[in-house]
């Protein structure tokens, strides 16, 4: 039963999303054409792989408010990096991802080991990771990085770009853990379930260290991902992003109370914002309604969803009714 | 008996941070001027902190706080400015919006925790989008500034050498004490907060006590809505953001316990004191501010992790 409503939930949010594209392109018609819709989601790859990887911290039950300030942390590290030093492409994703994962191995330590809501956690590390760069970079943009970074973010393979590639691969292993492995199924066990998870036997400790970890090493691959589209990477950059990777996760059917979520959802979540934010901009509305129309809809979707899974899952949601 | 002790503990920290402060800094921390300047700073970022706690006690945590805040002050602000009204009316209509929108605000996250049935953390953070989107909208990114002169007297003016400020955070303090400890629905925050479904099964109305507390939440905020334009004597949609963060710091440097049922308002006011003084003092060493956002996220994992091992402590010896 419950199945079903979530399947069905996340086709809604499908259809909301192709209803609002035509309903822009009827007003902006460019907004249809093939190769505008190519680079919304090449230019919002970070959107994409960043949300995998706070995917994975939310089906445990988690929530990574850091994912914004890894982001950034990494992509100025790597961009000082590729200044000073002649390190190439390929070795500047692997820092890339190294450093991610580190900063992710940090916040799955300190989560599993203090025993306290990864809420609090993750925001003492988003102001440290932030607020240490800042202080031993002492210079907010980094600008002027080597062409061969940009150059790599223009390629294509058989006309695709680059980005949309590497959001595709990464969907896919991530997928792969997610259903195929034991690490993801425990993922989904301990979020669903915590006390039954470790009586089966799931190493709670491992899993959490491994979510949060991935969790950063998609930072990582966002933060090099970045590098390639801008071409330069700015300390403040990304700071509230924690949230609109949460609204796109919430909206694409992950529960915030763990153990549930999907891939499909995941993409469905994040095309739905991207396009939501992006159409504002075509049909002219002020950016400074964007954020209440999102609020908004999110609050009214959100709203509907609880409301729905109380009637049809007493189990999970009610804890106190 | 642990309690007092907590308190103690609390008050040796407070004061080994200001003689470290008064060393550090030489006598500049010590100057009159400055400790004016203090006594000045705490209480807005106190009264945020005290409602980040009451909703702390609940388990739940109130990511809006600093949005409601700025929301409240942003359209009390803007009526003052735009209304033309004699100066005294002016005034006291300007507090009571500044209020009333901290309540409204307050009332909506209240509803959409408790009624809705929405996780704190999703409905405070899907607020603080609509609330700094609302300010944001009705600024349009701008500072509002240039409030009557009367309003300026309450953020930046003493009575008998104590600010204004202090006297209004001391008054907050004393009424949350009151309220959390003397008054029924205080003692079921706590109740509910320990464990919200054994509080359902024993007759509790647990959906009325978490939205009286966010409310509650909601008029602090609309107060530190009032002391912080009045002290600046200008609001913008972008201030503040860094308290949000301290406020959390100095709830659980306060005892307050992060999955609820356990903290005291005066623990709470304590570390906002001391926290303060530490800020303070990074400032008058001209510390870089970003180090200061890095001290104080370190702070919180010293914190926490002196809270896990005196718990772990504690489980051992069976208390």
């Amino acid at each position: 039963m419950k199945k079903k409503h979530k399947i069905a939930q996340e086709y809604y949010l499908a259809i909301i999303s192709v209803l609002f594209v035509l309903l822009i392109s009827s007003i902006n018609p460019n907004f249809i054409k093939i190769s505008e819709l190519s680079y919304l989601f090449k230019s919002n790859a970070v959107y994409f792989i960043g949300a995998f990887g706070v995917l994975l911290v939310m089906i445990l039950g988690g929530i990574d408010l850091s994912i914004g300030s890894m982001i950034a942390s990494v992509a100025v590290i790597v961009a000082q990096l590729l200044k000073m030093y002649s390190i190439n492409v390929w070795q500047a994703f692997i820092i890339a991802c190294v450093l991610g994962m580190v900063l992710g191995w940090i916040n799955g330590m300190l989560v599993s080991k203090l025993n306290v809501s990864s809420v609090i956690i993750t925001i003492a590390t988003m102001t440290i990771y932030r607020g240490m760069i800042k202080y031993f970079i002492k210079k907010r943009y980094i600008l002027g990085l080597p062409q061969k970074i940009t150059s790599f973010g223009r390629l294509t393979i058989a006309g695709i770009p680059i980005q949309i590639i590497f959001i595709i691969i990464i969907g896919l292993i991530t997928y792969f853990i997610l259903k195929y492995t034991t690490i993801g199924r425990g993922i989904y066990a301990i979020g669903g379930n915590e006390k039954q998870a470790i009586r089966r036997g799931y190493d709670k400790h491992r899993i959490t260290v491994f979510t949060y970890a991935y969790c950063g090493l998609m930072a990582g691959i966002s933060a090099f991902i970045h590098l390639t589209l801008i071409g330069e990477a700015y300390i403040e950059g990304y700071s509230g992003y924690e949230i609109t990777f949460i609204i796109m996760l919430v909206l694409g059917g992950v529960s915030i109370v763990g153990g549930y979520g999907s891939i499909k959802g995941t993409i469905f979540g994040v095309i739905f914002i991207i396009i939501l934010k992006n159409g504002f901009t075509y049909i002219h509305i002020s950016v400074f309604l964007h954020k209440i129309l999102i609020a908004v809809i999110f609050i009214v979707l959100v709203s509907y969803n609880v409301r729905h899974n109380k009637k049809t899952d007493k189990k999970q949601f009610v804890e106190y009714d | 008996m642990g309690k007092k002790k907590e308190i103690v503990i609390q008050v040796m920290i407070l004061l080994v941070t200001i003689i470290l402060a008064a060393i550090i800094s030489k006598e500049q921390f010590l100057s009159s001027n400055n400790l004016m300047i203090m006594l000045h700073q705490i209480p807005e970022f106190g009264l945020i902190a005290l409602a980040v706690m009451v909703i702390m006690l609940l388990g739940d945590i109130n990511l809006s706080v600093i949005a409601m805040t700025k929301l409240a002050g942003i359209v009390g602000g803007l009526f003052m400015i735009s209304v033309k009204l004699p100066e005294s009316i002016l005034v006291i209509s300007g507090i009571i919006i500044m209020i009333i929108i901290g309540l409204a605000c307050g009332v909506l996250n209240g509803a959409l925790v408790s009624f809705v049935g929405v996780k704190s953390i999703i409905a405070t953070l899907a607020m603080m989008l609509l609330f700094e989107g609302v300010a944001l909208d009705i600024t349009h990114g701008g500072a509002v500034s240039k409030f009557p002169s009367t309003f300026l007297w309450i953020g930046n003016e003493s009575i008998a050498f104590v600010p204004v400020p202090m006297i209004i955070f001391l008054i907050f303090g004393w009424v949350t004490w009151y309220i959390l400890k003397k008054t029924q629905t205080g003692n079921l925050i706590y109740k509910v907060g320990e464990d919200k479904s054994a509080a359902n099964y024993s007759g509790i109305d647990v959906k009325k006590i978490i939205f009286f507390a966010y409310c509650y939440a909601g008029i602090l905020t609309g107060i530190a809505a009032i002391i912080m334009t009045s002290r600046y004597n200008s609001i913008r949609a972008d201030y503040g953001t860094s308290y949000l963060l301290k406020s959390i710091v100095a709830v659980i440097l306060g005892g307050v316990n992060v999955n609820g049922g356990k903290g005291s308002v005066i623990g709470v006011m304590i570390s906002v004191c001391t926290l303060s003084v530490l800020s303070r003092v990074l400032g008058i060493l001209e510390m870089n501010t970003y180090l200061i956002d890095f001290l104080m996220g370190l702070i919180l994992l010293i914190v926490l992790f002196i809270n896990y091992y005196l718990q772990k402590d504690k489980k051992i010896t069976g208390e």
